[in-house]
């Protein structure tokens, strides 16, 4: 899985866990500029909502320096913000579907995506994820994004591994309905 | 050999693609001959390339300011450092009881937390917007006394809202409020409706070019019986609408968004805010009428947003009345009292009129030398 051997943390301060967990807020500041556009992003395509995604970085920060005191420093930090961020947004999305709510920031944005020429391909692929229903796009994005196995993915969703297979095809399917003309 | 007319099945086509099956010489041998499933397979490779090159997404420097804000506030948030449910295949009736209520506590923990740090959205942004701070870390107040008891009077006035910037004086962004306030034709019912118009930015109210809010409240506790704010055009939409209804304890209604099918519901219950509920922050400019006001006295409200979204329901405020001064705004110079309205961290600042407690002027600081505020332009007679 990608997200667990891409990190290179040799710019960082070798003493930004220690100081995150004394909450010092320019260590929380440089976790922030480093992860924090990574971090939004991934919340973002889970999510399907800018707002949950914001709302979902926002909690990351104000609760990093307590939780990071089960940091384990030998391992790669990148991976356990992802990891936490893939938690809270999969808990949103729950919670969002008790409520059985739409996210009111993208209620316009689902009903006028069109492939067209002003609109370059992240833009088109953003939108067209927005319109795969979340079950399915936890694992497109899982999968293809942040490069989960499906074991992995089927052990972070309680979900069987055939299952996430499934959904992943299903996604494809639905994805290439949409993007096909311009990827 | 998987003949031509049997195409694999798209789960199967899918881990072709992805290299997840180890059947692949069977599915290739299948590829040579079948355009649709090698273009099926050939989307799927193309896309896992796409989206494995997606950009990161540029961060926005409030959402930091605010978390090292609540943070300072005091405010905590439980990370869920483990997966809060039972890993792999189906779960028994006691994982899964386990992890729901492992799912509930901290669900119930964070829900907690954004109804003790909800941003101010909504109506409570679009209004006045200088009574409120745009962040409001809103913790539950102390109730220091009896709600109070109102006396509505008629009211028509004219407010100019502007930013001015103290070190050079000159001001932006300006805009223009019609406030009034009436009888209802019921019994002990008063109509309040505003009017913002000539908006000088529409980014500053939400792409609006125009928005108003009509209200109809009791005039001794201003207990509302009816809401409607409509904004045209409301960010990429046309326009929206929310109308809420308030029924006993709780409010009811639906948000709509114009030229849409979208509706959303509106019902929360109030119970708990009965006593200090304030339906609209426009109502802050009559509060005080017929209210008595003495330095040191102290209010508890709770402002009720659009409630559409959870953080946008209602923000716990305190008004203390912290001295009495003389003030000049364009409608005249008037005696006043001070309020320091206090919502979350922040605290702004608003004038009422000694003689009747009209609100004539709120004024928050924006920071770098900028002022938010909102004056009293000139009175109208009201029929």
């Amino acid at each position: 899985m990608r997200l667990f051997t891409t990190e290179s943390t040799s710019e960082l301060d070798p003493n930004l866990v220690a100081r995150v967990r004394r909450g010092d807020s320019a260590a929380l500041t440089a976790i922030y500029s480093r992860f924090g556009g990574e971090l939004l992003a991934l919340a973002k395509r889970l999510t399907g909502s800018t707002q949950e995604a914001e709302d979902i970085l926002h909690d990351l920060i104000v609760g990093l320096p307590e939780s990071m005191k089960t940091y384990d420093d030998r391992g790669k930090l990148r991976a356990w913000l992802k990891r936490i961020v893939v938690r809270m947004s999969l808990m949103r999305l729950r919670a969002a579907r008790r409520r059985r709510e739409t996210a009111l920031d993208d209620v316009g944005e689902i009903a006028d995506l069109a492939p067209s020429a002003t609109r370059d391909t992240a833009e088109a692929i953003e939108l067209a994820l927005r319109r795969l229903s979340p079950a399915i796009r936890t694992v497109v994005v899982l999968r293809f994004v942040e490069g989960y196995s499906h074991r992995e993915i089927a052990d972070t969703l309680g979900i069987s591994i055939e299952a996430s297979e499934a959904r992943l095809s299903r996604g494809i399917a639905a994805l290439r309905r949409l993007l096909d003309p311009l990827i | 050999m998987i003949p031509t007319l049997f195409h694999p099945s798209q789960k199967t086509l899918t881990a072709f693609a992805t290299s997840d099956t180890a059947d692949r010489r069977r599915v290739a041998r299948h590829l040579e001959r079948c355009e649709d499933c090698r273009r099926f397979v050939g989307f799927a490779q193309r896309l896992e390339k796409s989206l494995a090159a997606l950009p990161i997404v540029e961060t926005r420097d409030d959402i930091f300011a605010r978390a090292i804000t609540d943070r300072d506030a005091g405010v905590r948030v439980i990370l869920p450092l483990s997966d809060d449910r039972p890993r792999g295949g189906r779960p028994g009736l006691a994982a899964r009881i386990g992890g729901l209520l492992a799912a509930g506590l901290v669900i119930g923990l964070w829900s907690t937390q954004r109804q003790r740090a909800p941003e101010v959205r909504g109506a409570n942004d679009v209004l006045l917007a200088g009574v409120l701070p745009a962040l409001a870390e809103a913790r539950e107040p102390v109730s220091l006394s009896p709600p109070p008891r109102h006396s509505l009077s008629a009211v028509g006035a004219t407010f100019q809202r502007r930013v001015v910037d103290s070190r050079t004086g000159r001001s932006s962004n300006a805009m223009t409020l019609e406030f009034r306030v009436a009888p209802d034709s019921a019994a002990g019912v008063w109509s309040v409706t505003t009017r913002w118009h000539d908006i000088a930015d529409p980014s500053d109210m939400q792409n609006a070019r125009a928005s108003s809010e009509s209200l109809t409240v009791n005039g001794d506790s201003l207990w509302p019986t009816r809401r409607i704010v409509q904004l045209t055009p409301f960010r990429r939409w046309a326009g929206i609408r929310i109308d809420q209804r308030f029924r006993g304890d709780s409010v009811v209604g639906e948000m709509s968004l114009d030229e849409t099918d979208t509706r959303r519901p509106i019902a929360h219950d109030l119970r708990a805010e009965r006593r200090r509920l304030l339906a609209s922050d426009a109502l802050g400019i009559v509060y005080f009428m017929g209210v008595p006001v003495a330095t040191g006295a102290e209010f508890d409200v709770s402002i009720l947003g659009w409630a559409v979204v959870p953080n946008d329901v209602l923000v716990p405020t305190r008004l203390k009345v912290i001295a009495s001064e003389r003030i000049t705004v364009p409608a005249g110079t008037f005696d006043c009292w001070k309020i320091a309205i206090t919502a979350g961290s922040e605290t702004h600042f608003y004038w009422i009129r000694k003689t009747d407690h009209l609100g004539v002027m709120m004024r928050r600081d924006l920071g770098t030398g900028r002022v938010r505020e909102v004056v009293l332009v000139r009175e109208d007679s009201v029929r």
